[in-house]
């Protein structure tokens, strides 16, 4: 069964089109990338996935699963396994990141009917996953993403996947700000999660990440649409020739 | 009967020291709009408009055990003898007896109030530190004034947690002074009906103050601190919040004067305002002409959660010294959409997220407390609170 599917999805954010028509299919154990140029509505896709608001749907559809996700809110996609890494992280005073991941993890748990777990035993699990991506216990007492540099944000993100688990994530432009180290920690930690039920969507700029992690399928987004999808050697041809191609699709 | 009678009251015939202080405030009557300091706080109307109310339950601090005294209805009522009987720190405290005293020069009205009507208050010198905190409650349902005083001797170290749950209206006034190196930390909490406080905080050399106030509910509550660090080398770190609901009025006046060259101060307030309720922050910083070397810093922000509700800020400097860091900012904003799709977006509730938010703002206040048991507390109460009252 197909994870997410998405038929000719249109999508207007104040009033203006940004999405026109994306029609895409991603199937468990997959990972998809898209590229496109700055403005093209690459974030615009994930936030419509993941549920924001002030995204207006006016025609098409998304499945999750099977079941249509259109009309409900982020907390519920993210209950069915849907997960944004964002483009953007954003800073909470006043919440640690230790908090972040326990608040989370419960609310996830709790609304598969699960118990939460035990703190002591919770910080043994966060702890092991933030040493894989090098964050020291110093990082989790922080509060959230503030004073965090561009990179430590992005592992930051990535460290809430790990621990959270979803079945489908989203990745906007994680790679942009990661040194070239973190790169390569960071594209290990998704890789570890790749499995037969999971998959992932991939937004970057940069060949680069796309060597470690492996696509199946490379699409290119230009102006709200899905102009030619293909697989990894498609993002080499883009790296190459850039997007003036497309410019007149 | 109206509230202002509270402070309309006959004075004692024989009683020349009250009777002196009543003609002071008689001769200023109660403040107006017209008085700066009360520029957003017409207390004459706002006492003639309050109505009894029920009032929360405060925070408990029993688990701190801490001593704990007890004043209800403006009179003493409990808790010298745990002071006395307090096994290994016999020698900490020494109270005296309440006795009205002449005011000083330039007295504010609501302080020749007070002193014209207060009949009790506690006069305490901390001569050792203690090794508990110090609770003085103030509890009751009818309108009363009171006055304490409390001196650190140099040296002594301190907390003083000030419970301020009465709900019968009152007026409370507090002279503290520290002396050379002593160190004072106050978590104060109001829930106070119609509750007026004013605080004068005298710093001597190398002392420090670090105070924590919360106004966490209450119809009128008006709190004014005056600190005034007189001797070199003395630190002042004031965190303030409000939580205003319902048709609350919040307002809180914070005046950091600089005496003395090589002192700093730290004024911070994170306000919540909700409903109808209007906060008011004033925050100043006065810097005397020989006060070099100050550093002063003041930072006022409100998060507002209704259309409908108000908050004024007004952040000043009255500098007269040369060499001088002061900063200042205002943010008054909403709720952060991107944080709550955030949250969201990472599987918790509208609702949850929103308070988390709230609490998370005012974490950023009760953070300041250093010392975790009392911080927990204060913690807890306040995510309990904004899940009670927040209309999120
Ligand atoms: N709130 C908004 N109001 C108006 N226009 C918006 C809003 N949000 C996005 N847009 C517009 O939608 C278009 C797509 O934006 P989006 O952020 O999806 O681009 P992107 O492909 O992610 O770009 P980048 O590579 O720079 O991250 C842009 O032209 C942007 O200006
Ligand atoms: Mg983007």
């Amino acid at each position: 069964m197909s994870l997410i599917e998405i038929k000719d999805l249109h999508v207007n954010v104040n009033g203006e089109p940004i999405l026109r028509g994306i029609n895409l299919v991603i199937k468990g154990g997959e990972v998809h990338a898209i590229m496109g140029p700055n403005g093209s509505g690459k974030s615009t896709l994930s936030y419509v996935l993941a549920g924001r608001d002030g995204y207006e749907i006016t025609k098409g559809s998304i499945a999750f699963m099977g079941q249509d996700i259109a009309a409900l809110p982020p907390e519920a996609r993210a209950h069915l396994g849907m997960f944004l890494a964002f483009q953007y992280p954003i800073e909470v005073a006043g919440i640690t990141n230790m908090t972040l991941l326990k608040t989370s993890y419960d609310a996830l748990r709790k609304a598969r009917g699960e118990e939460a777990m035990n703190s002591a035993q919770f910080l043994r699990l966060v702890r092991e996953k933030a040493a894989a991506l090098q964050m020291n216990d110093d990082m989790l007492k922080r509060q959230l993403n503030v004073g965090f540099s561009g990179g430590e944000k992005k592992r930051n993100e990535i460290l809430q996947m790990v621990v959270l688990e979803p079945r489908f994530a989203i990745l906007d432009e994680t790679d942009s700000g990661l040194d070239i180290d973190a790169l390569q920690i960071v594209a290990e930690g998704v890789n570890a999660m790749r499995s037969p039920e999971r998959a992932m969507l991939v937004i970057t700029h940069y060949q680069r990440l796309l060597d470690f992690i492996r696509p199946d399928y490379v699409h290119v987004l230009v102006a709200g649409q899905l102009v030619e999808s293909g697989d990894a050697a498609l993002a080499l041809k883009l790296e190459a020739e850039g997007y003036a191609a497309y410019q007149n699709v | 009967m109206p509230l202002i009678k509270m402070f309309n009251i006959a004075t004692p015939e024989k009683d020349s020291v009250r009777q002196a202080a009543y003609k002071v405030a008689q001769a200023q009557g109660l403040p107006t709009r017209h008085n700066e300091d009360w520029h957003y706080t017409e207390l004459p109307t706002l006492l003639r408009d309050a109505k009894p109310t029920q009032i929360l339950s405060p925070i408990d601090f029993a688990s701190v055990n801490p001593y704990c005294i007890v004043f209800r209805d403006g009179v003493f009522r409990d808790g010298v003898k745990n002071i006395e009987a307090s096994e290994g720190d016999e020698a900490a405290f020494h109270i005296t007896p309440y006795a009205p005293q002449p005011l000083p020069e330039k007295a504010t009205a609501i302080n020749a109030y007070n002193m014209a009507h207060a009949q009790d208050g506690l006069c305490l010198r901390v001569i050792n530190t203690p090794s508990r905190p110090l609770e003085v409650k103030t509890l009751g349902d009818t309108s009363h004034h009171i006055r304490h005083h409390i001196v650190l001797e140099a040296g002594v170290e301190m907390t003083l947690i000030k419970t301020c749950a009465a709900s019968g209206a009152h007026n409370i006034w507090w002279d503290i002074e520290l002396g050379q190196g002593a160190r004072l930390n106050i978590i104060s909490h109001h829930y106070g009906s119609v509750a007026v406080e004013t605080q004068t905080i005298t710093l001597a050399k190398d002392a420090t103050l670090h105070s924590t106030d919360f106004i966490m509910a209450g119809d009128v509550v008006r709190h004014e601190s005056h600190i005034h660090l007189s001797g070199v080398g003395a630190h002042a770190y004031l965190h303030n919040a409000i939580l205003g609901t319902g048709n609350n009025h919040h307002d809180m006046r914070c005046v950091a004067h600089h005496h003395a060259a090589h002192t700093s101060s730290t004024i911070n307030a994170h306000n919540v305002l909700d409903d109808t309720a209007r906060g008011i922050f004033q925050g100043k910083v006065i810097v005397a002409r020989d006060a070099q070397h100050v550093d002063a810093t003041q930072n006022i922000r409100a998060m507002m959660l209704s259309d409908e509700a108000e908050m004024d800020t007004k952040p000043e400097l009255e500098i007269y010294a040369d060499d001088v860091a002061c900063a200042h900012g205002a943010t008054i904003g909403a709720l952060d959409d991107d944080a709550l799709f955030f949250l969201q977006a990472r599987g918790v509730d509208k609702k949850t997220a929103k308070r988390l938010l709230i609490a998370a703002f005012i974490e950023q206040v009760v953070a300041t407390i250093a010392a975790e048991p009392q911080r927990v507390l204060v913690q807890n109460y306040i995510s309990s609170l904004i899940a009670e009252t927040s209309s999120a």
